[in-house]
This record gives C-alpha cells, sequence and structure tokens, in this order.
C-alpha cells in the first residue's frame, strides 16, 4: 500500500487529539476512518441499478 | 402593505378523504371547513415521500427524501429551509411540535427556528406494553407454553389469542385517554403557539406546528369523542381497541370488526385539532395579526385502515390513502379556490409559500413556486412524485435504510407505482378504479405508461446524479457524530 503525507496545522492537530483521547490509536486512524466513512457511497448504487430497471423497462416497452 | 407572516400546521397522519372541505360524511372539521371557504383548497395534493422522516424534507426544505442518498435523513446541516429563508429574511421564528422523534434537532430540523419545541422532553402518556409483562414464575411458565406452542400453527394460534386475552385481563383498570395518549394532544401545542404569538409584538413571524393527534395509538380526548356523537368508547375501551389494532397474528378479516370505532378514535383526533385550530385563529385575531398572516394546514403522509389490508403507515406501499392528503392556503387576498384540475406536489409548498411572502427563493429548492397559478385558480400540469425506501420501518437502521425504493408518479387520471425490488411497475386508471384495486394490464394504455416511467426517469436523473455533494457530507457527518461512531475505539 502506497501512503501520502498531508499537512495539517499543529493546533487543530492538538486539538483534535486532545478531543479524541481514547477514542482512536492517533489522529491517522481517525482521519483514516473518517475518510473511508465518507467516501462510502452504496446508495449511488441503488440509485444505478432503479435508474437502470426504468431504461429497460422502457425499451420493452419500444419506447427508446 | 405590512408583511406578511406565516403559520404553517401539519398534522400527522391525516387523510384527504376525512376532512370535510374534501366531502368526507361525517363533520369532524367545521372550523377547516368555514376556513376553506375563503381559501385556496387543492384538491389532489400529495407528499413526496411517505412516512414522516420521507415527508418533510420536501415540506421544509423543497427536497425529494432520497436525493442526498437513501442512507442520509432529515434536513442537512446548513441546508436551506423555509425556516432558515425566513429567518435570514428578518422573520422572528418558532416551531412547536407534538413529540415526533423523527422532527427533532437531532435530524436538523431545529434549523432556522429562534424558538424550537420538539416535546420529546415530556413526560406524556404512560407507555403501555402490548403484552403485559408477567410476574418472574409466570413468565417463565408462559416461555415455556410459548415455545411448546410453535409445533402447530393451530397451537402457535390458540396461544398467541390466549396470551392476547390474559394480558388485556392484567391491565390496570384504572385508565384515562390522557394517561394513555403518547403525544400532547392538541390544546398543549397551541397553548404554548397562543403564549409566543403574545409576546412577539409587531415583527414579521413563521410559526410551524405540527400535531399528532390523529396517529396512532388512537387516544383522543372524551370530549372530542362526545362532540362527535361517540359515547360507547371510554378510555379503557380505547385502550382494548389499540392493542386488538396493533395485533399482527390475525388477519384483516377480524381486525374488520373493530374498524369502525378505530375510525371514530382517528377521527376524533382529527376533530380534537379542528377544535385547537380555532383558538390559534381567535389568538392571532385577538393580537390583530390575522389579516396578514397567510395560513397553512396540511399533513406529512395519511393513514390505511385496511383498505389494501394493511393499518397505519408504514412505507410498504404508496396506495392513495398515504400519499392524497389536505392542503388548505389562506392567504390576505388570495381568491377562494378549488384546486382539482391537477396534482399538486408539496415540493412545490415552501417556494409557493415565499413567493406569497414576497421572500427570494433559495435556488437549491427542487420545487418552484406556483403562487402565481393558484391565485390564478389554474395549477402547472405536471405530475407528482412520491417515493420512500420500501420496508423501511426503522429509518435509524443502516440496513433498512439501504433497500430499493417505491416510487408512485401521480397523474390526475394515472397513477404509476414502481416497484424496484420486484422490478415491476402498476398502472391505475385512477377515474374508473379509485381505490386502486385492478392495475392495467401491461398491454394497454402503453403509451400512458411509458409517459409516467420518463417522468420517473427524468426524477431519478435529477435526484440521483446531481446531489448536493456538499450538503450529502455534511449530513454524513452529522450521522457519524451522532450514531457514536466516534465513541468506538477503531482499530
Amino acid at each position: 500500500m502506497q501512503y501520502r503525507t498531508l499537512r495539517l496545522p499543529e493546533d487543530l492537530c492538538t486539538e483534535a487529539e486532545k478531543e479524541l483521547t481514547g477514542r482512536f490509536e492517533n489522529l491517522e486512524a481517525l482521519l483514516g476512518f473518517l475518510l473511508q466513512e465518507l467516501t462510502k457511497d452504496d446508495a449511488s448504487k441503488f440509485d444505478q441499478a432503479e435508474e437502470q430497471i426504468i431504461e429497460q423497462r422502457l425499451k420493452d416497452l419500444g419506447y427508446i | 402593505m405590512k408583511q406578511r407572516s406565516l403559520i404553517l400546521v401539519t398534522v400527522d397522519c391525516l387523510r384527504a378523504d376525512h376532512v370535510g372541505f374534501l366531502d368526507y360524511r361525517r363533520p369532524v372539521t367545521p372550523v377547516l371547513d368555514s376556513l376553506a371557504e375563503s381559501s385556496a383548497v387543492f384538491g389532489d395534493a400529495i407528499v413526496a415521500g411517505v412516512p414522516t422522516y420521507f415527508s418533510f424534507p420536501a415540506i421544509l426544505a423543497s427536497r425529494y427524501p432520497l436525493a442526498l442518498g437513501r442512507d442520509v435523513l432529515g434536513i442537512a446541516p446548513h441546508e436551506p429551509t423555509l425556516a432558515t429563508t425566513l429567518q435570514n429574511a428578518g422573520y422572528t421564528t418558532a416551531a412547536f411540535l407534538a413529540g415526533n422523534p423523527y422532527l427533532s434537532a437531532r435530524f436538523g430540523y431545529n434549523q432556522g427556528f429562534h424558538t424550537f419545541r420538539d416535546f420529546l422532553d415530556s413526560a406524556l402518556g404512560e407507555e403501555v406494553p402490548r403484552y403485559q409483562t408477567a410476574p418472574n414464575g409466570l413468565s417463565n411458565v408462559n416461555r415455556f407454553l410459548q415455545s411448546g406452542s410453535r409445533r402447530t400453527s393451530l397451537t402457535a394460534a390458540a396461544y398467541d389469542e390466549l396470551y392476547f386475552w390474559y394480558c388485556q385481563a392484567r391491565l390496570p383498570r384504572a385508565v384515562s385517554m390522557d394517561t394513555l395518549r403518547r403525544y400532547p394532544a392538541a390544546d398543549v401545542v397551541v397553548d404554548q403557539a397562543r403564549s409566543w404569538l403574545s409576546g412577539i409584538g409587531e415583527e414579521p413571524f413563521f410559526l410551524w406546528l405540527h400535531l399528532m393527534d390523529p396517529h396512532h395509538p388512537y387516544y383522543p380526548p372524551l370530549d372530542a369523542l362526545s362532540s362527535l356523537g361517540v359515547s360507547n368508547i371510554t378510555a379503557l375501551r380505547a385502550r382494548f381497541l389499540n392493542a386488538f389494532w396493533n395485533r399482527f397474528d390475525i388477519g384483516a378479516g377480524r381486525l374488520q370488526h373493530y374498524r369502525e370505532q378505530i375510525l371514530s378514535l382517528y377521527d376524533a383526533g382529527v376533530h380534537w385539532v379542528d377544535k385547537q385550530l380555532s383558538r390559534l385563529i381567535a389568538a392571532l385575531q385577538q393580537f390583530q395579526r390575522w389579516d396578514e398572516t397567510v395560513f397553512v394546514v396540511t399533513a406529512d403522509h395519511g393513514e390505511q385502515f385496511l383498505e389494501h389490508g394493511t393499518r397505519y403507515h408504514d412505507p410498504m406501499s404508496l396506495p392513495e390513502q398515504l400519499i392524497h392528503v389536505p392542503l388548505l392556503i389562506r392567504a390576505p387576498e388570495l381568491p377562494r379556490n378549488l384546486l382539482s384540475q391537477h396534482p399538486f406536489s408539496l415540493i412545490h409548498l415552501a417556494p409557493t409559500l415565499l413567493d406569497a411572502l414576497q421572500v427570494p427563493i433559495p435556488s437549491n429548492f427542487q420545487g418552484r413556486s406556483e403562487w402565481e397559478q393558484i391565485s390564478a385558480g389554474n395549477l402547472s400540469s405536471d405530475p407528482a412524485i412520491s417515493e420512500c425506501v420500501e420496508a423501511c420501518n426503522n429509518p435509524m437502521s443502516r440496513d433498512d435504510r439501504m433497500r430499493p425504493r417505491l416510487l408512485a408518479v401521480r397523474d390526475h387520471g394515472y397513477k404509476l407505482v414502481i416497484n424496484f425490488r420486484e422490478k415491476v411497475d402498476y398502472l391505475y386508471d385512477l377515474k374508473n378504479d379509485p381505490e386502486e384495486r385492478f392495475p392495467l394490464s401491461s398491454s394497454v394504455h402503453t403509451g400512458e405508461r411509458a409517459r409516467l416511467l420518463q417522468v420517473a426517469r427524468a426524477h431519478l436523473e435529477k435526484t440521483g446524479h446531481n446531489q448536493n455533494a456538499d450538503l450529502r457530507l455534511r449530513a454524513r457527518l452529522r450521522d457519524l457524530q451522532q450514531s457514536g461512531s466516534f465513541d468506538v475505539r477503531a482499530s
């Protein structure tokens, strides 16, 4: 796995570490968790599948 | 001209066909019927989603319920709404909501309100368990009998029946409607609204009331029942009726036996709302605010009473009993009108009301103002769309939210319901089959079916691909924070 270095304000990191003590191993674990959760988008898979169902139905009826 | 104020009254579970101004046979809404004489009345108002959690994003934020992704609930942080827009325009704003947990600050509904009271902290109503727990010794006997009874369907049914009656017999006999009720009644909410109105002076205001009286369990004040001429339902009887109506171990045939009495309880709840609204209007008149106020009454969804075999308002289907609601707008200089030639989607309500108040409409609203058309007595002819996640009965559960959609495209004459799980669509001819009993065969009316399918396709394109990424991100962050995810050590 490849890694990337990010630059964040020192004050913000210290504040976050203070706030999250005991909840996450460290700031990287928190940020990794957050980004993973926020980029998860199962909902759009449903949307796309539903659009295809309508398109197929219109094709079956001869309207596409 | 004095700046107009706005009162929005939303009534949980109020069906269109249970108000007098839309031809209900029982005189449950004399106050609203009288108000309708000088209002725009919508014969075909359609909610954008069912139930409450799929309906209110459209009512307050003019946004379809699944447009931020079906994993997101409520109003997103910083999402423009009717309330935030009016607050920014200098209005004093207040909401008094009768204890519906899905309309709480947790889901962003407090945004834009200077005063927000959701009554969720009130110790109202004693929760009566469906099956009263027996003392320890009997519980063990019960457990033994129950597991033994499951060997055949006949013994299981016999056990369920006996256990229901056993539980009923064990419940305390001294009860009142007030102690059984699970939500503050309309008089409590209206009292707070009147008190708030008395203290705001001359400034323009926006007041939102959400009333829960017609919501199950149905425990209306006895005054409301007697005012409808119903004298044979006591609090004890109402408790029995609610418990029986809530049984899921018996068929619709047996439930049907109690339907009329359940309807009386429901109607009495509607009647109590109607009665309390007259007190609200009287307060506005007393404070000399009535003439300049736009007064709106509608509902978030309807209620089912076995018309299609089911009860309540679970998102298992989208029949007219759930999506067709009353809507009445009384505004200064707005002529009396019955607007029934086309459906009116509640997605258009917020922009229409802002237009009525001459306040600019946020650009991200998905509905549009119909104020000019309403004033002219001629609504636009677009079909209305109503949607939900099928069987999402517990929206707090992500698994419940991540399921296929149900979508209805409702025209004046036709209605198409698409069940995406079954990959089937049902077309109804509402003029000849208003009760939606006979879906049309695929081989007939194909032009109508294709037209409504095209509307559904355009809706999915508009609300799926063009999701507001910023709002979605904010809402997801809030959900993560509130779900307690941050309290779990990630490893």
